[in-house]
């Protein structure tokens, strides 16, 4: 498992549903797609997902709490452009008009066309993006199989159909340390309340603060919503997690 | 509100339309106000903000009636931030309701159960104190219905019969914020987050992750901007 920085080129901006993208999160669905073919875009709403994802060969380090077996994986969150650059959002719309011209095209038994809910409903959706190059990642793993997963990603963010987030090419790089987890004492990800040590933590910083996030894929799932780590805010992290990273 | 802006919005205060604006506002609850039998509907967003001040200038003692979307549609923190404001305001009779039907992970996205336990707890409220009159701060500018609904500056509402009246139908945004900074109102915190994103005359303050504003966009926005609640209520 080698130290690295993933850069991700982009050809058009980022749309976001929320302020990271998480590089475990790109790569389990990369690799789960890969596992399971056509039957990963199938699956049934109460598929055990979270066993699929345990037990899949995603070719990241995953950092293990002793006492309970909990994981997470040791991939950061996105930085946008530059670590130290603060993120700009910008708004962009996405509009569904029904045009009276194409009217005679409705089937519909009924005379009136409902433009509130339905088929025909109308929207103006209202998105943030960020108008960035290049996107960072960090993470601990298998530099050739992530090298080869990432060839395998067309886009990054929301609403990639419509050509956002468009990805130019990718670099995958070595770096002498690790830097998916924390680095210079500035957590990088998420990670839960295990993996931190509290009472340094209040000794050094004089506050920690945690909040309920996912901490590994899938991030939808509500089952992996734990007290966490903000990004970006220091913590003391806890001896075994910090060897576990190679720090 | 930045430096800038500030000045701006003081700027058109002492504009002699937004004077007219205000005296008419006033004037229109000064007509259809009922001792006791009056309240204001007040959400805590910047347009009810305003009308409630209104409002207390007629009468300290008016009803104030806030209601509570329950810890999934409203954070904690953003609700205790608009009772502050609303309290700021010198509000003397408060009623703040609420329904346990919302406080379930279900009201961010069946939002029928919004509307059916805001209206059962309305209803409730009218009954039990005689109530007559409400003042809404809908305005004609917010969208194409809200102009057609407020045509007259009053009307009847079907569900609790109690006469519905506008007295800021005809204001704009900067009517408003030009109000909230000439009377250094105090504003939800909500509105400097949203407003350097989206712009102070598109930051509205909504119920947060609700389904039935997808339309909009709004929990997508949500989610980048108040992402540290997505998960609060669970917890």
């Amino acid at each position: 498992m080698e130290h690295l920085k993933v850069t991700i080129h982009l050809h058009t901006p980022v749309l976001l549903g929320h302020p990271f993208i998480f590089f475990d999160g790109i790569v389990a669905h990369l690799c789960l797609a890969e596992e399971l073919g056509e039957q990963y875009f199938s699956l049934p709403s109460n598929y055990p997902i979270q066993e699929l994802v345990d037990r899949s060969s995603i070719p990241l380090k995953r950092v293990y709490c002793r006492e309970s077996g909990d994981y997470f994986f040791a991939a950061s969150i996105s930085f946008f452009d530059d670590v130290k650059r603060t993120i700009k959002y910008s708004v962009t719309h996405f509009r569904k008009r029904f045009t009276e011209q194409y009217v005679h095209r409705v089937c519909t038994k009924k005379r009136k066309v409902r433009l509130g809910s339905g088929f025909y409903r109308l929207y103006d959706m209202k998105m943030l993006y960020v108008p960035c190059r290049k996107v960072v990642f960090y993470a601990d793993g298998e530099k050739s199989e992530i090298e080869r997963l990432l060839r395998k990603l067309p886009a990054l963010g929301k609403k990639r159909h419509a050509g956002f987030g468009f990805v130019k090419k990718v670099d995958v790089e070595e770096i002498e340390e690790s830097r998916s987890v924390v680095w210079d004492s500035v957590a990088m990800r998420p990670a839960p309340g295990w993996a931190v040590d509290a009472v340094e933590t209040v000794k050094r910083f004089k506050r920690m603060e945690l909040l309920p996030q996912a901490y590994k894929p899938p991030y939808w799932s509500k089952a992996n919503v734990k007290m966490c780590t903000v990004p970006l805010q220091q913590y003391v992290f806890r001896k075994e997690v910090l060897r576990q990273v190679g720090l | 509100v930045k430096k800038r802006l500030r000045s701006a919005f003081m700027l058109h205060s002492k504009t002699p339309e937004f004077r007219e604006k205000v005296e008419k506002s006033l004037k229109i609850i000064q007509e259809h106000y009922v001792k006791n039998r009056s309240y204001v509907s007040c959400s805590g967003g910047k347009d009810s903000l305003v009308l409630t001040h209104l409002c207390l200038k007629v009468d300290p003692d008016i009803l104030v009636f806030h209601w509570d979307h329950g810890a999934y549609l409203m954070p904690r923190e953003v609700e205790k931030d608009i009772l502050g404001c609303i309290k700021a305001l010198g509000v003397k009779n408060l009623a703040v309701r609420t329904s346990r039907r919302l406080w379930r992970p279900e009201a961010r996205v069946d939002y029928r159960i919004w509307y059916r336990a805001f209206y059962g707890a309305l209803r409730k409220l009218v009954e039990e104190r005689g109530l007559e009159v409400c003042f809404l701060g809908f305005r004609a500018e917010e969208s194409p219905r809200r102009k057609c609904r407020t045509r007259r500056f009053y009307e009847y509402d079907k569900a609790t019969g109690v006469k519905l009246v506008y007295p800021i139908r005809s204001w704009t945004w900067l009517d408003v914020w030009a109000y909230i900074v000439s009377n250094n109102i105090k504003y939800p915190k909500v509105y400097d987050i949203y407003g350097e994103v989206l712009g102070y005359d598109k930051a509205r303050l909504v119920t947060f992750f609700d389904m039935e504003f997808e339309k909009y966009g709004s929990p997508y926005i949500d989610g980048v901007l108040m992402w540290r609640y997505r998960h609060e209520a669970g917890f």
